[in-house]
This record gives structure tokens, C-alpha cells and sequence, in this order.
């Protein structure tokens, strides 16, 4: 019994295992106006590109260096970009019982080769299984973009484009708008680009095997970015529809982003409401759901950010106690490229328990390649 | 206006139907609960089944094989729920245990599982999600 116990726990840890993404608060206060500056997928994380390496490796750290690939000592041909991701977690959660974790949270490689326009851009790793970890890829994708082009076309595993995508996957913008851990679907995607806009429309299906991953809806989502002027300010309206065999979800969105460079202050909100109808259940009514989503990070000196998050999920509006709610700091320091540590504290409340919050506290040393 | 606002803004932070004005239709529960809270890529879902045999093999992904693993009968064949009703029919199951968490006063009566973590382990389930478990079970754990 114990070792079950013991395989329990740390499958719950790894439910905090897995990806992290692009870092959204980067978009705008850095001077970049969309996540496929810093990175070669469209919707933003994994691999970097030039600029986002030069970026990292000199404006985002507290000591200036390189972030090349394997730090400059050899630069991979501009045909085959190779990367990849490595983080360890550990920290503590309190709860009714306080659980300590401590493992190894992301190993990730990242590779794109590519032939003129077309490119081909694979995530392969460990994903979370009963042993520990097992061989995956959650990204795999074939992309067609023409040079000095403003569109794309994209085919295979990614996740549409859609919503902030914090790096945090257990961010309810993500955990529960179908986003979580290889919740990638299989999809087309294309993209466009403009004078501060942007639009993405993807549509996709669940995963062949259920073994590749948890997608089970099929549907479509699109996102239209427009940012002002002097790149201070984005607004995004989204919307998603999805069709699984047991259930139909219809979402709709708006994104908010707003940079003040006298006060260091970048400003993250989302907001997305849905219904969600269920198939073969006879007589259950449907259901109205809300997510929202709102961050401030104070870029302080020395590679250093701090923010406040706060985030709410409703996932039955009309029921009662059936709310999570979520309040969290976090303090990302990135002394020299290539390195992260993040220290993540979040205190969520299920229902009206106000008074007894489940408190977790975690830290996180990041090392990208 | 300002009334119909505060309205929907109360709605929105308290919610006004009860547990009991919701459905006990299984298919129901499992797209609404058991699905996106269990039957995520580590725990139980089918590829963590295929990885071998466990406790945790057990396979919440679908609505037929999330009942059949939980009260051990099959959905449609016209059986009890056997698994329920041989360890003290309701409330009393384990899953009411295991989803509501400590401190557990009944434990003792389940002897053999003296050390079942609360589920899902991560975060628990919204009380309003444990009740609605539970008003299924009370049910006698209906299949449809």
C-alpha cells in the first residue's frame, strides 16, 4: 500500500510536471511585438530564434552574456535550430496533508530543421507516466512560411493559438480551457500578420491514440491581436468550439496587455466565458463557465521580475460553492542567460473556504540549451 | 440596469442552484468532473493504464470505463453497482473518502486502504463537485 501511496504522490506531482512555455510578459515590455519574434513557433515557447537568444542573452539577464546555443561555443547552421529546456522543481504544499516535491520537471530537445520555407519543428522528451516519465513529443509540425512573408501555414500536434499562454500550465487560462499537460490536439493552423495585428485560426481533432496524449475534442479557435501604436498596449478577442464525444464547449474572450515604462509595470488580463453542453446525459442542464485571469509584473534591475496573479474559475456559474479561486507571487530572476530560478507561491481556495486555502510553494531552476 | 448587474455579478460569486437541482446522469458527471479532473496524462487516463499494472491503471477517460472501474459493473448490463454495495453501499464508499479527504473518521471501517490519499492530489475537488459525487451515489450510482 505504501508504494501505491507513494506512485499517488508523485503522479500528483507530476501533475505540476511538464511544459512551460513562453513567458508573455516579455511581449511588449521588451520591445518585441509578437511571441514568433523570440520564438520559431508562431504561438510562442519552446525553441528560440536569433533575436530571442540576443534578447536573453543580453537585455532579459542581470549579467550580460551569450545565449546562443550551448552558450556560442557552436552555432548550429540556420537550416538545423536545436534546442531544448531543462527545469528540477521543489518546494512544499500545504494541504490537509503537507506534501514536500521535488523532481525533475522538464527534459526537453528542440529541433527544426528546415529547407527554404518549409520547416519542420519537433519537441521531443520525457512526458509524465506511471514509471516516471516516458519518451514523447508534444509538438510535432510541418510549417510553410515564405521569407519576408507576414502569414503561415502550419499541420500537426500544437496547441491553437489561443488566450495569454502563460508558461504556467497549471494556470486556469490553461488548465482548464483544454490546455494542460499534452492536451496538444492534432490541427492545421494559419497565421497573418500586420501592422500591429495579428490573427491565428487553428482547427483540430483529438490525438490518434490515446497514449500520445488527452486531447479529446475536435474544433476550431481563433485570436485577433491588435496593439497600439507605440506597442504599449495589446487587445485580443478569441473565441473556441469544441465537440468531444461526451460533451460541446463554445468559448468566447479578450486578452488585454498594457506596458508603462516609466513605472516598469506590465499589466496581463484575460478574461473567457462558455458554455459547455453535454451529450447522452438525459436531462443535465448545460453549464455557464468563467475565466479570468489578471497579472501585474514589476520589472525590477538585475534580471529580475516580480508579479502578482490573480485568477478565478467557475466552472457551473449558476451553482453553488463551485469556484476555484487563486491569489500567487511570483519572483523570476535570471542572473545569466540560459538560467532561470522562479519562485512560485499560490494560496487557491475551492468553493467559499476562504479560510482554508490550500497553500503551495515551489521553486524552479530553469537551464534552456 | 444597475439592479439586473448586481444581480448577475452576485450569480457570479455565489452561484444560485443547489447541488440538488443538478443531474445524476453519469455521462453527465464524467464530462463535467471525472474527465478534466482524473483522467489528465499522469494519472488516470489510458496511457497511464497502458504503463502497467497499478492501482493507478485504473482508466477514468471515458464515461464506460470510468463506471466500469468504479463500481465495478458495466453501464447497460442491468447489474447492482456490486462494487459499491460490497464495501458498505452508500455514502459510505471509499470514494466519497478519497475525493472528501481527511480526517477520515471513517477509516476504519476500510482496514485494508488504511493509507488512501485524497483525490484528485493535486487540488481537491470543489465541495460543490464532492456533493454532486456524492448525490450520485446516493442515487444508487445510475449509469445514464
Amino acid at each position: 500500500m505504501r508504494v501505491i501511496l507513494s506512485v499517488a504522490i508523485g503522479l500528483a506531482a507530476l501533475a505540476l510536471a511538464g511544459r512551460a512555455e513562453a513567458y508573455p510578459q516579455f511581449q511588449l515590455s521588451t520591445g518585441t511585438d509578437s511571441c514568433g519574434q523570440c520564438h520559431f513557433n508562431p504561438g510562442g515557447g519552446g525553441l528560440l530564434t536569433e533575436y530571442g537568444r540576443d534578447e536573453a542573452g543580453s537585455t532579459l539577464s542581470m549579467i550580460e552574456g551569450d545565449g546562443r546555443f550551448l552558450h556560442g561555443a557552436w552555432t548550429p547552421p540556420s537550416s538545423f535550430q536545436i534546442g531544448g529546456d531543462l527545469r528540477f522543481l521543489g518546494g512544499v504544499r500545504v494541504g490537509e496533508d503537507t506534501e514536500t516535491l521535488a523532481f525533475p520537471m522538464q527534459a526537453e530537445l528542440y529541433l527544426r530543421p528546415r529547407i527554404g520555407p518549409l520547416s519542420l519543428y519537433v519537441a521531443a522528451g520525457a512526458r509524465p507516466s506511471r514509471e516516471g516519465f516516458a519518451a514523447g513529443s508534444r509538438e510535432h509540425y510541418l510549417m510553410y512560411e515564405p521569407e519576408e512573408s507576414d502569414w503561415y501555414v502550419r499541420a500537426g500536434r500544437f496547441y491553437p493559438v489561443y488566450g495569454l499562454r502563460s508558461q504556467d500550465h497549471t494556470s486556469y487560462v490553461r488548465r482548464h480551457l483544454q490546455m494542460y499537460l499534452y492536451e496538444e490536439p492534432y490541427g492545421v493552423g494559419y497565421g497573418r500578420y500586420g501592422a500591429g495585428t495579428e490573427l491565428h485560426v487553428s482547427a483540430f481533432t483529438k490525438t490518434p491514440s490515446a497514449e500520445l496524449g488527452t486531447a479529446q475534442d475536435s474544433g476550431v479557435a481563433v485570436y485577433y491581436e491588435r496593439r497600439n501604436d507605440e506597442s504599449t498596449a495589446a487587445y485580443a478577442a478569441q473565441t473556441k468550439l469544441t465537440l468531444s464525444d461526451t460533451d460541446r464547449r463554445g468559448w468566447i474572450g479578450g486578452v488585454y496587455k498594457r506596458w508603462m515604462e516609466g513605472s516598469k509595470l506590465l499589466f496581463l488580463a484575460e478574461v473567457d466565458a462558455g458554455v459547455q453542453t453535454f451529450a447522452d446525459a438525459g436531462d443535465a442542464d448545460p453549464r455557464l463557465q468563467t475565466i479570468g485571469y489578471v497579472g501585474a509584473t514589476y520589472f525590477a534591475k538585475g534580471g529580475l521580475m516580480i508579479g502578482g496573479v490573480l485568477q478565478s474559475y467557475d466552472e457551473d456559474l449558476l451553482l453553488k460553492n463551485s469556484t476555484r479561486d487563486a491569489l500567487e507571487l511570483n519572483v523570476q530572476w535570471f542572473p545569466y542567460p540560459h538560467l532561470e530560478l522562479h519562485l512560485l507561491a499560490r494560496a487557491e481556495v475551492l468553493g467559499v473556504a476562504f479560510g482554508d486555502p490550500i497553500t503551495l510553494v515551489v521553486t524552479q531552476l530553469h537551464y534552456y540549451l | 440596469m444597475r439592479t439586473p448587474l448586481l444581480f448577475a455579478l452576485a450569480v457570479g460569486l455565489t452561484g444560485c442552484v443547489e447541488v440538488e437541482d443538478r443531474s445524476t446522469n453519469w455521462n453527465y458527471l464524467h464530462a463535467a468532473i471525472v474527465e478534466p479532473s482524473c483522467a489528465t496524462i499522469g494519472c488516470h487516463s489510458e496511457a497511464t493504464r497502458a504503463a502497467g499494472p497499478t492501482m493507478l491503471e485504473v482508466d477514468l477517460s471515458t464515461p464506460g470505463v470510468a463506471y466500469l472501474a468504479i463500481t465495478g459493473v458495466e453501464c447497460g448490463s442491468g447489474d447492482d453497482p456490486g462494487l459499491l454495495t460490497e464495501r458498505g453501499t452508500q455514502p459510505d464508499f471509499p470514494l466519497m473518502l478519497l475525493l472528501e479527504g481527511a480526517p477520515y473518521p471513517d477509516r476504519d471501517e476500510f482496514p485494508t486502504e488504511p493509507e488512501l490519499t485524497q483525490m484528485p492530489p493535486d487540488v481537491p475537488l470543489p465541495p460543490a463537485d464532492q456533493a454532486l459525487i456524492r448525490q450520485w451515489i446516493e442515487a444508487g450510482a445510475p449509469c445514464e
